[in-house]
């Protein structure tokens, strides 16, 4: 009897090894039987109306950017831009070099050659006068007028597609600079800043081409004429002011230009309190570009530079302009060329709103200044074809 | 046999924390789950499961049974009984085919005489319903001319527990009587997941998390008579009744959102109320003993869920239709003969069972027919009836016409039943 015990004893044993191993091997073979049975979780795709976008206008920091326009140009669909560059060489290298007054004075610009703006079948021509009055790069703004002495020409050059030119500029103004460099006197900083004005870069009126001259690059230069040695010496200052001409009026359009002659602001609160609690996946806000009107406004042989990216960005009233122009964007549209829209994720804004109190509300809608290059677009407002408006395109989840 | 005790509760204890990581690990029961607040349970003991009964009419000196109170004031011992169920399923449907497993504590229940073979007080934790399903599909949207390419996955878990305490009354040697009052809880929770293949959309899982309490009741009648068609037999006619058991439940879902720059846990919607409701249940059932070492039963048992409610899901509810379960079944004891034969020392038990099932999807009913057989062994020691109970059962369910599922269960169940010796001190070895 006891033997039989114990062989039941092991019987029950296997029998509950066998069960702990089978739930330890018995897994989820994944798959999607029931699909009949179980409704999926779905998803719903709305489209919304967004509020009127508010138009507003400004101008830009034009000092010490990347690329410093210069040049004319009427362009058929955005107006006429007259860009004037200012630059002001530095003092030091040429201070420990004792500037030699028998020596060439020359203003080397590494031109963008890949971002022409205009009409690139025609010299474009340029003349180099005197400021007379004093600026700052940290401080100029797009719209400001900063004289210059056209009395005297100080030097001259044309362009049409060279990846640089070298302007020699006057014997006067290599004087009046060397009086600056040559002088050991403590004060000769506060008297180069206060007394030098340096140079504008003026276009001929006949010019009908901007082109944007890369700072990285571009140098003033000291070429001693007996030895040809050189030195080199470095921008201190530049900038650019524009000037406007024939703005435009684009009805049913919203018009966009990156120095911020016009962007706008939107505000997405009443969008957001219409979605109480809905769990938004993705909201994304889709702007259509009037790439039509766009690409046919230009004659041949006339270029512009492309509009690719959008920014939408908070920034405060007090500190518009600089935000607009230097804060890194909150939300960045990309063009889809495929269906001419750009499209901005603003899940998390619109998220906000619905679960929480966002402690930013007005957005701005513009191009980023991009580091000088003139950029504009246009694009459907909320009066065109109800296919082309402006919408917020959200994935809901149901 | 103290011995085996502890490896068995050892191996539960294994099992315990096992059930608990597989859950984890998303293991699944039936896709027919999802409706309403899960799939109803029989909770009958492993032995009848083996012999593919309800337990209506049935007891087992040896091990209590939750099935029907009017037992429990039957018999001198105190008993106390644990519940494990495994169950594999082999699932496919028009398109795909799988499988999935898990592994649960059933049910736990202690019996304790107030009066010796009179009056007997239950205390029971079980599941009454069990959702446990995880469903994948792959879904596609339009939107602008272009698909929204998804994965959806919808994992649920939960049902309705009660913890009951209850009485049986043994009136006289032929009528006992049960109530058994309980507390039941409702605690459903389902996640939605989304997987979007496009990066662009955020992948989000909505967590649905359903609650409620509720008391309910049941009774239990049993009529026995000896010596009808001969000396030693017995006829035993059982019967129950389970009042429906309404719940005022309350529906939250929630999601996590970044919110500023936090990561939340926030709430979609708005929460809800509604009303969830178990239906009437009867069943009956005849057992009868020609001798002691032979038995054999049939059952029946009715619930009435065309009336039950599901407030947060019409379409849950109207899926909703009356269930019947018939049960046939017999067991043997060879181990009465005290036989030194191996095969001697277990009883043996097989039945037969057919539910019409409790939902129509698609217009079409689903129906399990359950075959089961099993075996039990019984302590040697004359002073103890505890048991071991083990019985495995195929489970035919659904089909795959209508769109519908059909699964192949294959079941193993263990009770593991401890009697009144095994918590008392000897006084002379």
């Amino acid at each position: 009897m006891q033997k039989s015990i114990s062989k039941v004893a092991f019987t029950w044993r296997l029998i509950l090894s066998v069960l702990v191993v089978s739930s330890l091997i018995s897994c989820e073979n994944s798959n999607t039987v029931g699909g009949g049975v179980v409704d999926s979780a779905g998803i719903r795709i709305d489209t919304v109306s967004i509020p009127d976008f508010q138009q507003n206008g400004s101008d830009i920091f034009s000092g010490k950017l990347q690329s410093l326009p210069i040049g004319e140009y009427n362009d058929p669909l955005y107006g006429s831009s007259r860009s004037i560059a200012y630059f002001k060489p530095s003092l030091g290298p040429a201070r420990d070099a004792s500037l030699s007054l028998l020596s060439d004075f020359i203003l080397k610009l590494q031109i963008n050659n890949n971002l022409h703006y205009g009409d690139t079948s025609q010299v474009a021509n340029y003349s180099v006068y005197k400021v007379t009055e004093r600026w700052r790069g940290n401080t100029i703004s797009s719209t400001d007028n900063i004289s210059f002495d056209t009395s005297e020409l100080l030097g001259s050059f044309s362009y049409q597609n060279e990846d640089s030119v070298s302007i020699t500029l006057s014997q006067s103004l290599l004087e009046e600079y060397a009086e600056y460099v040559n002088n050991d006197s403590s004060n000769v900083d506060s008297l180069y800043n206060f007394e030098f004005f340096g140079i504008a870069i003026v276009p001929d009126n006949v010019s009908a081409q901007i082109i944007y001259p890369n700072i990285i690059g571009s140098e003033f230069l000291t070429i001693r004429r007996s030895t040809q040695d050189s030195v080199s010496i470095n921008l201190q200052d530049y900038a650019f002011t524009l000037d406007r001409q024939n703005t435009p009026m684009f009805p049913n359009r919203l018009y966009l230009n990156n120095y911020l002659e016009s962007f706008y602001s939107i505000n997405f609160e009443t969008v957001a309190n219409n979605l109480s609690n809905e769990n938004i996946l993705r909201a994304e806000l889709v702007l259509y570009e009037d790439a039509d009107q766009i690409s046919t406004s230009l004659p041949q042989n006339h270029i512009r530079p492309e509009t690719r990216f959008l920014d939408l960005k908070f920034a405060s009233e007090s500190e518009l302009r600089y935000d607009l122009q230097f804060t890194t964007t909150d939300f960045v549209g990309v063009l889809d060329t495929t269906d001419n829209t750009f499209r901005f994720n603003v899940t998390n804004h619109i998220n906000n709103y619905i679960f929480g109190s966002p402690d930013e509300r007005e957005l701005y809608l513009n191009i980023n200044p991009n580091g000088g290059i003139f950029n504009s677009t246009i694009l459907f407002d909320n009066t065109s074809t109800a296919a082309m408006r402006p919408k917020l395109i959200l994935t809901i989840e149901e | 046999m103290k011995s085996i005790f502890l490896s068995v509760f050892t191996c539960l204890m294994f099992f315990s924390t096992n059930v608990l990581a597989q859950e984890d690990e998303g293991n699944s029961g039936t896709v027919y789950s999802k409706y309403g607040t899960g799939f109803p349970l029989l909770n009958n003991t492993a032995q009848e499961k083996a012999m593919g009964i309800i337990g209506i009419s049935f007891n087992d000196l040896g091990s209590p049974g939750l099935s029907n109170p009017a037992f429990w004031g039957i018999g001198a011992f105190s008993k106390i009984a644990a519940n494990f169920d495994f169950a594999n399923y082999s699932v496919k449907d028009s398109f795909s085919n799988g499988s999935n497993s898990l592994l649960k504590i059933g049910s736990f229940q202690a019996v304790f005489p107030l009066s010796k073979n009179q009056l007997g007080l239950s205390i029971g934790l079980y599941p009454e319903t069990r959702s446990s399903y995880n469903v994948n599909s792959e879904e596609t949207v339009i939107q602008g001319g272009s698909n929204i390419n998804f994965l959806s996955n919808r994992t649920g878990t939960g049902g309705v527990t009660k913890f009951e305490v209850g009485l049986g009354w043994k009136i006289n040697q032929r009528i006992s009587l049960g109530y058994a009052p309980s507390y039941s809880f409702l605690t459903e929770s389902e996640d939605a997941s989304l997987t979007f293949l496009n990066q662009n959309i955020s992948n989000n899982t909505v967590n649905r998390r359903i609650n409620g309490t509720s008391v309910s009741h049941r009774f239990g009648l049993l009529l026995s008579e000896r010596g009808i068609f001969g000396k030693e037999d017995i006829i035993q006619i059982g019967g129950t009744l389970t009042l429906p058991t309404n719940f005022d439940a309350s529906q939250k879902k929630t999601t996590t959102k970044i919110v500023g720059t936090e990561s939340e846990v926030v709430e979609i919607g708005t929460a809800q109320n509604a009303d969830i409701s178990l239906p009437l249940k009867m069943g009956a059932g005849i057992s009868y003993f020609p001798n002691s070492k032979f038995n054999a039963s049939v059952e029946f048992q009715t619930e009435k869920w065309s009336e039950a409610e599901y407030g947060f899901s019409s379409s849950d509810e109207s899926a909703f239709v009356d269930r019947n379960v018939f049960g046939l079944g017999f067991q043997y004891h060879p181990y009465k003969d005290r036989s030194s034969k191996f095969l001697s020392n277990f009883k043996y038990s097989a039945g037969v069972s057919y539910d019409t099932g409790h939902i129509k999807v698609n217009n079409k009913e689903v129906e399990t027919l359950w075959l089961s057989a099993g075996l039990g062994l019984i302590s040697p020691n004359l002073r103890s009836n505890s048991s071991f109970d083990l019985s495995f059962q195929y489970g035919f369910r659904g089909t795959t016409s209508q769109n519908l599922v059909e699964e192949r269960i294959f079941g193993i169940n263990l009770s593991v039943n401890l009697t009144e010796l095994m918590f008392l001190r000897r006084k002379l070895n």
